[in-house]
């Protein structure tokens, strides 16, 4: 990847450290432990928490904000438990997923699913719990294929 | 008056200290709760190849030689502080002394060394003038019966039944060196130490080569051809409480990579680090010189799994993701922390600590070395000099 300088937003990282989560970017100095422990890196090496980190700190606005990898972090929090600094990097995807959908940088139509999701989600737990309340002794039921078919819509 | 000084702690600082105290002609009574003086720095290796690559560790020796010919040092192993009061020019000192192993009769024959079922009695350091019981293995500390050492001990110097001595001193000042502790690598769960044999600490590594000519540091035949040095382990981590860079542990890492290299020319080391501090006289040129010798990773591993080979996992270097390499052997090059006791001592001396949890020193007590904070072995004995000098001053005005 290159880096145009031109382009760059000297801004943006003041931006990300003042939003919700992203308040410890700055302190970062690229150990790459976060991506060393990532297993999400570990499937797909194109999701370098560190790269994410630094083309922040360099100003790469458009380029982070747009890209799908943002959206790969599955928030186990290993990076924030291994990183040296306490950057909290599953926090600071949080702040930038944040960004991103605010900036315009999402679809709609994936932000339409996220939000689907997340009711469905949430309405899922609140079944389970009442569930679980009416009827103490029922086994609790659960159907995998089931409910990525309802959620992919399938 | 004739000037009294008490000196807590033998290692490089408490050395440099006493030496210029007692130059000055100020009696030094140099406290040192092991039972030999020289402190962490008397364990490293000299790690000169065909050339001296200015480590300092020679330094201790020549220091120690010093202390022991000076007439106005008395050294005090196996004894500690216990008690400390008074004022600025007038301090009462109690101290207390185990008496177990009377130094002034052993003479390093060896038959307790041979006797002990637990190795419980060695040098603790090859400069060592007597030997000393390691109360962490000895039985008798543990409360067991066992005098095998003592019977074995031609001249008496080992009596379990000998009562400690305690008494007290009068002194105008106080200098604290009481050094430090190197980070406790087993809190670093993930990089496997204290699980893996092959994963050792640089201080490990040290103390191996001291003892040996070649690369045989288990001593089992077995030789590393592929190590890996872990940098910043305990050090820049604010996770540990230890947000600072321990100043040593690039400069003795590379160095002993250079010494493995040196006697196995077979030796591939890589190194995983953030960045290479390269302060101080003479290590910009190591330092390039170990670019061309060995590899450098940018990237701290996140794991470290087990087997014959160390397996690595890490950041490939600059960004190319997510990557595992083998290797033979892993060093961790861990830092500085505050010593065990600093707690105890700085209730002692009424002493504040830093946000680390070094100590800091106060009108008539003076702290010097790595008690104060991160510092090599010639850094901390020009410390513990330049704290004396600056103790002397005080002390001199304070009487003329």
């Amino acid at each position: 990847m290159s880096v145009a300088a031109t382009r760059l937003d000297p801004k943006f990282k003041y931006e990300v450290a003042a939003h919700p989560g992203g308040e410890q970017i700055k302190v970062c100095f690229a150990c790459g432990v976060c991506t060393a422990g990532c297993p999400v890196s570990e499937i797909d090496p194109a999701y370098n928490p560190r790269k994410i980190i630094r083309m922040v700190l360099l100003g790469m606005r458009e380029e982070v904000l747009k890209s799908d990898l943002l959206w790969l972090c599955v928030n186990c929090y290993t990076c924030t438990a291994h990183c040296p600094q306490n950057v909290k990097f599953t926090n600071v995807i949080g702040a930038l997923r944040d960004m991103a959908v605010k900036e315009g940088y999402v679809h709609p139509r994936f932000r339409g699913d996220v939000e689907e999701a997340d009711r469905f989600i949430q309405k899922l737990r609140r079944d389970m719990v009442l569930a679980a309340a009416q009827d103490k002794d029922a086994p609790t039921k659960l159907d995998p294929q089931g409910l990525l078919d309802e959620v992919t819509g399938k | 008056m004739k000037a009294s000084a008490l000196v807590i702690g033998g290692g490089p600082a408490g050395l440099g200290a006493a030496l210029k105290l007692a130059g000055a002609g100020i009696k030094v009574y140099l406290v040192e709760k092991e039972g030999a003086v020289g402190g962490w720095g008397a364990r490293y290796v000299c790690k000169a190849t065909d050339s001296c690559q200015q480590c300092s560790a020679c330094l201790i020796p020549k220091k120690i030689q010093e202390v022991y010919q000076h007439p106005l040092v008395e050294i005090l192993t196996n004894t500690q502080v216990v008690d400390v009061e008074g004022e600025p020019g007038s301090f009462q000192v109690r101290l207390q002394r185990d008496q177990t192993l009377d130094p002034t009769l052993c003479n390093a024959c060896g038959r307790c060394l041979e006797a002990c079922p637990k190795a419980a009695v060695d040098l603790l350091n090859p400069w060592a003038v007597s030997y000393r019981i390691d109360k962490e293995r000895c039985k008798v500390y543990s409360g067991e019966d066992c005098d095998l050492c003592a019977r074995a001990c031609p001249t008496g110097a080992i009596n379990f039944h000998r009562p400690g001595a305690s008494w007290d001193l009068s002194v105008q000042l106080v200098v604290a060196a009481i050094g430090h502790e190197p980070f406790d690598a087993r809190r670093k769960y993930r990089l496997g130490y204290g699980r893996f044999p092959r994963v050792i600490t640089g201080l490990e590594l040290e103390e191996a080569l001291n003892r040996i000519e070649g690369t045989d540091i288990f001593g089992d035949g077995w030789r590393p051809l592929d190590v890996a040095f872990i940098q910043c382990v305990g050090s820049r981590d604010v996770q540990e409480g230890a947000d600072y860079c321990s100043r040593v542990c690039c400069k003795y890492a590379l160095r002993l990579a250079g010494l493995l290299r040196h006697r196995e020319p077979a030796t591939k080391a890589t190194f995983y680090y953030m960045d290479i501090q390269t302060g101080g006289k003479g290590f910009p040129e190591i330092y390039r010189q170990a670019r061309d010798d060995f590899e450098f990773m940018r990237g701290i591993p996140a794991r470290i799994d087990g087997g014959d080979r160390l397996k690595l996992h890490f950041d490939g270097v600059s960004g190319e993701g997510f990557a595992n390499r083998e290797h033979d052997l892993v060093v961790l090059s861990v830092g500085i922390a505050p010593s065990a006791n600093t707690a105890e001592m700085a209730r002692l001396l009424t002493l504040n600590r830093d946000e680390h949890g070094f100590l800091k020193g106060r009108e008539g007590i003076y702290v010097a070395g790595t008690a104060g904070g991160p510092r090599d072995i010639s850094e901390s004995l020009a410390h513990g000099m330049e704290t004396a000098a600056k103790a002397i001053i005080k002390l001199e005005g304070r009487e003329g």
